[in-house]
């Protein structure tokens, strides 16, 4: 049962949270699209990892800001060649699937629904809480030395913009 | 401007230590490098120590280009030189260094490139699709085995028992009843928990929807694979909305690992095609590096070389610019012991060797004209005043007279010395028995001084050479009464001749060594005690060893002298046994 949700827009992605059965939960609209670097990357047999780093930050006025709470979730993109599909595995779960294309991939990516958050127990409803939402695609494997070697082409690792919302009104 | 001055000693250790890291550095980097990709972790880090040790050596080699330039605009003595032979080393060092790094990148390129081969990329892209081909029928029994299993559902009311029911009479390892929603209505497996329920996702009910099937291989964490099999559910619906069936099959484990390897090995050689360019970036850089180092390292030692070169050169400058200032000539024996160095001693000794003959000859000219006249002077007078002083007067008369005669006969002596000393080198060549010459020697002594304890350890009765056989009697005359001197004050005086048959390139010589348990020579001594005018003894003129070596060496000999190690000293002649057959030689 929805108690409290809100939707903020961030600059181009966007997060909502919503309270169910004591947890907080989020819906995150990531903008991620993959590069045609990453793509070769990736058909090439280099795995990506997409990470989502959540704080949960109380913002008060005239003291600094509080963290509350930090979560990270690991999202794992590879090729297979053998099957010709991309499979996406969540770290933290170890829930798989798999696609056929890269624009499913960045679909399924973009749109991230009912990711538990926060206890409500930890939260107090006078604070000001927001979401910082912080989110990168890396090259797995690949040192940072090869990247620095690999100048005369497109990063393999992008940082996505900054999403933040408010956790509640 | 501050001038940088490093201490040599703090260079050497910095230069050791810095070649130490880079070594190991690089060993490190070398044995490590089986999987390109692995050894990046550590690499940034191993290049960054060589990186330093490179700024070091860098630094280390402008010091001393620095120094080396300004010592050639100052036009020090042997700089020109020096920047000579460090531009010919440096230029050695560069031209092979510079060759050998284009054909090793080359050669490593063309071992680089041999990863990406087309033929390898063909082949192992047959190998995917054979791998393919022979899960295609495994596919189609799914495909054909799900149609029939989606027909034989009867309604939404008992799907989990019919699922159940249904997964027991196929093949299939689990069954899954969803709604174009991707709500799952009933979920079945024969083997609990053995496989999460994969969803589909939205496009693939849509491709199952509009060609009434979808197929799909699907690869496990663990390495397995799985058939994957969506076809629409036509004789019922869920509130209106479509339903799938979907049916996982496994793939026979060891075909499932065959393809495993396959694509394993397909992804590797993908993942080195697509770094290909920065491990060769990776790989010229480090050997760019090495190279790098080895120049640095080749330059700095072709300057500090060509230095210490000349050295020897610079250092007979000083002696000459001593010499005219009457400063003792000296050439430091730790400074180096290369073959200019023993050149430059010998230049110096030979002109020393030089000097004292002259100043031997005019002393002995010029002392020995005087000498006869006041001998004859004080005689005549100690004859004449004899008869006519008495008592106090006469002994004063007679020991002044005796006085002057004694001092004029030890001044004589001198002379004699002096002379024998500047004597053009003449030999009287004859072949002679010298053991026997060597116990006549011992003989002579022995009878004069029974207290001391000779030791002969000749190594045979009778040995002719070819020599001047009055000059080495006196060699050894010499040489054993400055050994008796040397005793005087030993409890148990011993002396120790022993005699050894040699080849010094390939020529048959003697070797003579005289020990004695003596007092031994003063350090201070035994660097220079065949020079003239050296000596310890109270009595003594300082010229017996510099004739002995003089006669040594006229013989086309060797000799040297050191302290031993317990007590005493030694001296090692070594003589050959042919003199060149010319007669008296000069």
């Amino acid at each position: 049962m929805f108690v409290l949700s809100t939707t903020v827009n961030a600059e181009i992605g966007k997060g909502s949270s919503y309270l169910d059965a004591g947890v907080y939960y989020s819906d995150i609209e990531l903008p991620l699209n993959f590069t045609q670097e990453q793509i070769k990357a990736l058909e090439s047999g280099i795995v990506f990892n997409l990470e989502l780093r959540f704080q949960i930050v109380d913002v008060r006025s005239w003291r600094l800001d509080r963290t509350i709470g930090a979560l990270t979730q690991t999202y794992t993109i590879e090729f297979n060649a053998f099957t010709r599909r991309y499979s996406v595995t969540n770290s933290n779960t170890g829930w798989q699937v798999s696609m056929s294309t890269i624009s499913e991939v960045s679909g399924y990516l973009s749109k991230i629904r009912k990711l538990p958050l926060v206890d409500d127990s930890l939260l107090s409803l006078e604070a000001n809480y927001r979401v910082f939402l912080n989110s990168s695609l890396r090259a797995r494997g690949v040192s940072q030395w090869m990247k620095t070697l690999s100048f005369w082409r497109e990063s393999l690792d992008s940082d996505l913009e900054q999403i933040q919302w408010q956790l509640f009104n | 401007m501050a001038v940088i001055q490093l201490n040599p000693r703090t260079t050497k250790r910095i230069i050791f230590s810095l070649i130490f890291l880079s070594t190991v550095s690089l060993l490190t980097l070398m044995f490590s490098a089986d999987n390109p990709n692995e050894i990046n972790k550590i690499q940034f880090s191993l290049i960054a120590v060589n990186a330093i040790s490179f700024i070091v050596f860098l630094f280390l080699v402008f010091l001393s280009a620095k120094k080396l330039i300004a010592d050639y605009k100052q036009k020090k003595l042997g700089a020109k030189l020096r920047l000579k032979m460090a531009l010919a080393f440096g230029g050695l060092a560069i031209v092979p260094a510079v060759v050998l790094f284009f054909f090793a990148t080359n050669f490593m390129n063309k071992g680089i490139s041999v990863w990406s081969d087309a033929d390898i990329e063909q082949g192992l892209n047959n190998a995917l699709m054979l791998g393919r081909s022979a899960l295609d029928e495994k596919i189609q029994q799914g495909l054909f085995e799900t149609s029939n299993l989606a027909l034989g559902l009867t309604g939404i009311e008992n799907i989990d028992q019919q699922l159940q029911q249904l997964v027991k009479q196929s093949n299939a390892e689990q069954l899954v009843v969803l709604d174009s929603e991707l709500q799952i209505l009933s979920s079945s497996s024969d083997k609990i928990n053995r496989i999460n329920p994969r969803m589909p996702t939205r496009l693939e009910i849509e491709q199952a929807s509009l060609k009434q099937s979808w197929t799909s291989l699907d690869s496990t964490p663990s390495g397995s694979y799985l058939i994957r099999v969506l076809v629409p559910v036509l004789s019922f619906s869920s509130n209106q909305k479509p339903l799938y069936l979907q049916a996982f099959f496994s793939v026979d484990p060891k075909l499932s690992m065959m393809a495993d390897s396959v694509e394993e090995t397909y992804a590797r050689y993908g993942r080195l095609s697509f770094m290909k360019a920065p491990i060769q970036y990776s790989y010229i850089l480090t050997l760019a590096i090495v190279v790098l180092l080895a120049l640095l390292l080749a330059i700095y030692g072709s300057i500090e070389f060509a230095e210490r070169l000349v050295k020897p050169i610079e250092a007979l400058e000083k002696q000459t610019g001593a010499t005219k200032s009457k400063t003792r000539l000296h050439v430091a024996k730790d400074e180096s012991d290369d073959e200019i160095t023993t050149l430059v001693q010998s230049f110096i000794q030979a002109q020393k060797e030089a000097a004292w003959s002259d100043v031997a000859r005019r002393m002995a000219h010029e002392i020995n004209n005087p000498l006869t006249p006041i001998q004859l002077s004080a005689e005549r007078i100690k004859k004449r005043y004899s008869s006519i002083f008495k008592g106090d007067d006469l002994e004063f008369i007679t020991r002044s007279t005796e006085t002057i005669v004694n001092q004029v006969e030890v001044l004589r002596g001198m002379v004699n010395a002096f002379g024998k000393f500047a004597e053009e080198p003449t030999l009287s060549i004859d072949s002679f028995n010298v053991i026997k010459v060597i116990k006549e020697s011992v003989s002579l002594y022995s009878k004069k001084d029974n207290k001391r304890t000779f030791i002969l350890n000749l190594h045979s009765e009778s040995f002719t050479i070819h020599a001047d056989e009055q000059k080495l009697r006196q060699v050894f005359n010499n040489l054993i009464k400055n050994a008796l001197d040397a005793t005087a004050n030993t409890s148990l005086p011993s002396i120790n001749i022993t005699t050894n048959k040699i080849e010094v390139n390939n020529e048959p010589c003697i070797k003579i060594i005289i020990n004695d348990n003596g007092k031994g020579f003063k350090p201070n001594i035994v660097g220079n005690a065949f020079e003239p005018y050296v000596t310890t003894k109270i009595k003594g003129k300082g010229l017996g060893l510099a004739i002995v070596k003089h006669i040594v060496e006229e013989h086309k000999g060797h000799i040297e002298l050191h302290n031993k190690e317990e007590q005493g000293a030694s001296v090692i002649i070594t003589l050959p046994v042919f003199q060149p057959k010319k007669g008296p030689t000069k």
